[in-house]
């Protein structure tokens, strides 16, 4: 058992990758899915072409170097419960055991699914993502990236395992190198990728390789233009005394909680950050805003 | 802090103190019929005091008895809730938690309060500052915000004066780089490099869970009777609370290991996934 100021004596990623993600804010781990793995994964969704959902209209980013005519994601929902033997392999992803030794150094042992498991696809003429990351300048405690005294911790990681190749000039994942150390704001031609091109890195994979990132790490996506469709798998991870927002585990307030007034329940709630309930000034009113200063 | 959405936050003073500092005492933050109403709950419940077992190991916090513990208060027969109810949400606290953990703050643990009386003894200092980076407890300035992980609320309900025992601090050690010395924390050596905090009935001490804290042996003429409630950012939960979570049934379809994955946040005795990717350990805690 690893306590304060103890070497954590559980699998650790290796020296090499240590340093190429505090450096970049990023990582690809090659091949962290066998062929068959992949396959599985592929075989589930080519199964459900019904559960997906469009991310939002394309055409929503023209007059950017991020346009294209189509939707930028067409996602998957719910594959943790599909019927079997299609929940399978997303299930089998959930503590794949070679996931631990990245998960184990970033946030220490514990770590927890957070969101819902998701999919991302993308068809030729997708339109790019904004990029975005923690673009403030300020500390944001669960998304943010320390380092101290050989020991590296995160909040909120991504987790993109792939499904299909990604070549250059497909477009795609891309993010700015070194940016989960930021000190100062992001400059906005950042967020549409409008100047400075040489600052981003445009991630090239093949099927069955792994992109981690940190949530605080400026990232992004260029318009697709690959021969065939994006695809892959998205999970997101939290350290274990943290949570971001979705998730599977279920709560609910008890029943003595309804003699309370609204901002006295509002503080017994769950950890969990859109749609909030946050107490004014006042002390009594409270207002729902998606997200406030994190 | 969201600079788009200005609302309460601490002033300019008080926050060069805390940042200095790492806890801050703030004055009559319960109004005096506020304090009687809590004492009046207290004395009325008695009968629910628990020996506190986090006994201290140290010779110079040595006493003769152990600290009372009362729990629950806020599922006490009314009236006697009440008042420790108004206090999740006192209206005082609203700029410091604003703050320090940004707007959304929520209570963690569950509210309790310590008793002693004369010779009860006193409790090792603890909270290590940022000799190595901690997620859940932290302070961290940048660019003009503040933030901090588990925030410790202690109201006072009865004086405590010079000299008398009770919460101390290491001003400063929230953002110690190096180990506490064993020796300190046992406040065996370099005593005075710890402060008592002296205060009135009714005034709030808040400090950072990270800043170095314990308490020494109570010598006060009357009881000590600290409440305490604890508070961490929207996005985080350390132990204890009341909400109530469960996981679905279709998770006994999966393997431990999946299962662990999926539970809600909390710290104390959490499945961790061993090497294999099979087994899980519960320790008490593991480096956060």
């Amino acid at each position: 058992m690893a306590m304060f100021g103890d070497p954590e004596d559980f699998v650790v990623m290796g020296e090499r990758e240590k340093y190429l993600y505090d450096l970049q804010g990023f990582l690809v781990v090659r091949s962290l899915l066998s062929a068959d793995e992949v396959r599985a994964l592929n075989d589930a969704l080519d199964a459900n072409p019904d559960r997906t959902c469009e991310h939002g209209p394309g055409g929503a980013l023209d007059g950017t170097p991020l346009a294209g005519p189509d939707t930028q994601y067409v996602h998957y929902e719910g594959m943790l419960t599909w019927h079997p033997p299609w929940c399978q392999p997303f299930r089998d992803l959930l503590a794949h055991p070679k996931l631990i030794p990245y998960l184990n150094t970033m946030m220490g042992r514990g770590w927890k699914l957070d969101h819902n498991i998701d999919v991302l696809t993308s068809k030729p003429g997708a339109q790019g993502t904004p990029f975005h990351g923690n673009s403030t300048g300020m500390f944001a405690g669960s998304t943010y990236y320390k380092y101290d005294d050989g020991r590296m911790r995160s909040g909120l990681i991504v987790c993109q395992f792939y499904l299909t190749d990604v070549n250059p000039d497909d477009g795609g994942l891309t993010v700015i190198p070194g940016s989960h150390k930021a000190n100062f704001p992001m400059p906005g031609y950042v967020r549409h990728y409008e100047d400075h091109r040489e600052i981003f890195h445009h991630i090239t994979v093949k099927a069955g390789d792994l992109v981690i990132f940190n949530e605080a790490t400026t990232h992004g996506a260029l318009p697709w233009q690959g021969e065939g469709d994006r695809r892959c798998v998205l999970h997101r991870y939290i350290p274990k005394y943290m949570h971001y927002e979705g998730g599977v585990y279920e709560t609910r307030l008890p029943e003595w909680t309804n003699e309370l007034t609204e901002a006295q329940r509002a503080v017994l709630e769950p950890p969990y950050i859109y749609n909030r309930p946050l107490i004014e000034d006042d002390g009594e009113t409270i207002v729902r805003p998606r997200r406030e200063g994190i | 802090m969201n600079l788009s959405t200005p609302y309460l936050t601490m002033e300019p003073h008080e926050q060069y103190l805390f940042d200095l500092q790492g806890f801050i005492v703030v004055r009559n933050a319960l109004a005096p019929q506020q304090v009687a109403a809590l004492n009046e709950a207290l004395d009325a419940n008695r009968d629910k005091r628990k020996d506190d077992t986090a006994s201290s190991t140290s010779e110079a916090l040595k006493g003769t008895q152990l600290r009372g513990l009362y729990e629950g208060m806020l599922t006490w027969e009314q009236p006697w809730c009440r008042p420790f109810r108004e206090v999740l949400v006192n209206p005082r606290i609203i700029p410091y938690l604003n703050t320090m953990l940004g707007r959304g703050w929520k209570m963690d643990h569950s509210p309790f309060i310590f008793t002693s009386a004369a010779g009860t003894e006193g409790l090792r200092l603890h909270g290590y500052g940022q000799a190595e980076f901690n997620g859940s407890r932290f302070y961290h300035y940048q660019n003009g915000a503040m933030r901090c992980g588990l925030i410790n609320c202690q109201y006072q309900l009865t004086d405590v004066n010079p000299g008398d025992g009770g919460l101390c601090v290491v001003p400063g050690s929230h953002k110690a780089n190096f180990t506490l010395p064993d020796e300190i924390s046992r406040y065996e050596a370099d005593q005075d490099v710890v402060y008592h905090v002296p205060m009135r009935a009714g005034d709030l001490v808040i400090f950072n869970e990270a800043t170095t804290h314990g308490t020494l042996p109570w010598k006060g003429k009357g009881e000590r009777r600290s409440l305490f409630y604890r508070y961490t950012p929207k996005y985080m939960h350390y132990s204890g609370g009341v909400y109530e979570s469960g996981l679905p049934e279709w998770t006994n379809e999966l393997n431990e290991a999946q299962r662990a994955v999926l539970e809600p946040p909390y710290v104390y005795h959490r499945p961790l996934i061993d090497d294999d990717g099979r087994t899980l350990s519960t320790p008490r805690r593991e480096g956060e």
